[in-house]
């Protein structure tokens, strides 16, 4: 039985088969140069970047959402907050944008995501143990939207071999992983569903008996948490708020120096103390704790932890 | 010379907008965004005098001057086209604006509504691009719009 022509997810359709099967190794030049994403044809799974694997949504419950504002940020984290520093300073919507930003890419690089989408290419080992879980390859930026080549390059640019697509095993995109899965695309050679790509399988035998061969497997892909352009999970949008609120509410309270002030005149005094320079600790403890766990959670969400190799 | 867009909302005359940070549509509502320019090294005062330790005087003007583009012949003729940039190249939407009539530094552009936030602007970094006889300057605005689905169930 041949696969649907439309399988639904929302709003996404997958790209329908047969990909283009990279031209076989031929004289002349091979260019292997990373070649800018086609989404008519890369190879995606059918379902949306947020919630992960996700194919229908109600609608009822708002999950994405744009680019965080400074007023978004204001109302969610530093409500009751005066963002003004002892000498008159103060955070302006210029300075709480710009805060954001370095929040952004801060969250990127602590969950090894990239919050919009974009491209990359990696040069991932030969790993036999890999290899024999069928090419087990794990990209350094997660979570995968597509894949535009998987294959082998030389140092220099030429093309080698290509994994056609239909073995690529896109299920655990969403966490950075590329398997190939050759023998699924050849049961579907054998029920009439399939390309005429599949004639590399023997190709691969010749690497069963290397090791480990650094740099090996060019992958080139795209990532992002969001298929939409654009778009963040509000889950993100949370823990880019919080990173930010922690680095405006470190930045002010440092400036309060004084925990207590007297004045006193003619028999006449007054004072007050207060918490000085840890005028915020408490709440800024608490919102460390809680980016912490969610960080974490977003992390398992789009990454992996763990690896098996060989040793 | 390096210039910048201020994003302009609620515009209704040349003399009633406001300032905004960026800005707010819906992906499948049509919009008409207005936005001014300005030089951000044309500024009277730099924003931190010594005197005072350092203490922000508000009393000095810190905001950049307004740039009028195409004044003078050299800079004949001029036209300017704002980009939403994307990864997928059929995505990247480019609009030529319009100067106002009454003020050269205040521009719009039309965008129809779109049927989903899949083809529409996205949120994030809008570029702009001034072309005034042979010199064309580019620049890039920090989250200058946010685009609204919506579904908001997943994306």
């Amino acid at each position: 039985m041949s696969n649907p022509l439309y399988k639904p997810g929302p709003p996404f359709t997958e790209p329908q088969a047969p990909y283009e099967p990279f031209p076989r190794p031929t004289d002349g030049l091979l260019d292997g140069t990373p070649k800018p994403p086609d989404f008519e044809k890369d190879k995606s799974y059918y379902s949306s970047g947020y919630p992960v694997h996700c194919t229908r949504t109600s609608g009822l419950l708002k999950r994405c959402e744009p680019v965080l504002t400074p007023q978004l940020l204001l109302s969610r984290y530093l409500k009751g907050i005066p963002l003004a520093f002892p000498n008159g300073d103060s955070y302006n919507a210029a300075d709480i944008q710009d805060q954001i930003v370095l929040a952004t890419n801060e969250v990127e690089i602590g969950c090894k995501i990239t919050v919009t989408r974009e491209q990359f290419t990696d040069k991932v080992p030969f790993d036999i143990a890999l290899y024999k879980s069928f090419i087990y390859l794990k990209t350094e930026q997660n979570p995968i939207l597509s894949v535009q080549f998987v294959g082998i390059v030389s140092s220099d640019g030429y093309s080698v071999f290509k994994i056609p697509s239909e073995w690529l095993e896109p299920s655990n995109f969403s966490k950075g992983i590329i398997n190939v899965v050759p023998i699924l695309g050849a049961y579907s050679v054998a029920t009439g569903g399939g390309v005429g790509a599949y004639g590399g399988i023997p190709y691969l035998n010749v690497f069963s008996s290397l090791t480990f061969v650094p740099g090996f497997w060019q992958l080139v892909y795209t990532t992002g948490v969001s298929k939409i352009e654009g778009q963040y999970p509000v889950v993100i949008n949370d823990l880019i708020g919080m990173t930010a609120a922690i680095n405006m509410l470190m930045n002010i309270q440092t400036m309060f120096l004084t925990t207590s002030q007297s004045l006193s005149r003619d028999g006449i005094s007054q004072s007050s103390s207060g918490p000085g320079p840890r005028a915020y600790q408490v709440y800024i403890d608490d919102l460390i704790a809680k980016r912490n766990v969610l960080l974490g959670k977003i992390k398992a969400t789009f990454s992996t932890k763990f690896l098996v190799t060989n040793v | 010379m390096r210039l910048t867009s201020q994003a302009l909302i609620n515009f209704s005359t040349i003399n009633d907008f406001q300032n905004a940070s960026q800005w707010t549509i819906r992906a499948t509502d049509p919009n008409t965004l207005y936005y001014q320019l300005f030089d951000l090294d044309n500024v009277s005062q730099p924003p931190y005098v010594p005197m005072n330790s350092g203490f922000f005087n508000a009393a000095i003007q810190t905001s950049p001057q307004r740039y009028i583009a195409g004044v003078g012949s050299s800079n004949q003729p001029f036209s300017m086209t704002v980009t939403f940039p994307s990864l997928d190249p059929n995505n990247t939407l480019t609009f030529t604006a319009t100067p106002n009539p009454y003020d050269g530094s205040v521009w719009s552009f039309s965008l129809p509504g779109y049927a989903s936030a899949a083809v529409a602007p996205a949120s994030g970094n809008v570029m702009f691009s001034l072309t005034q006889g042979t010199v064309t300057v580019t620049w890039t605005v920090v989250n200058m719009i946010a685009v609204e689905m919506i579904n908001q169930g997943s994306c």
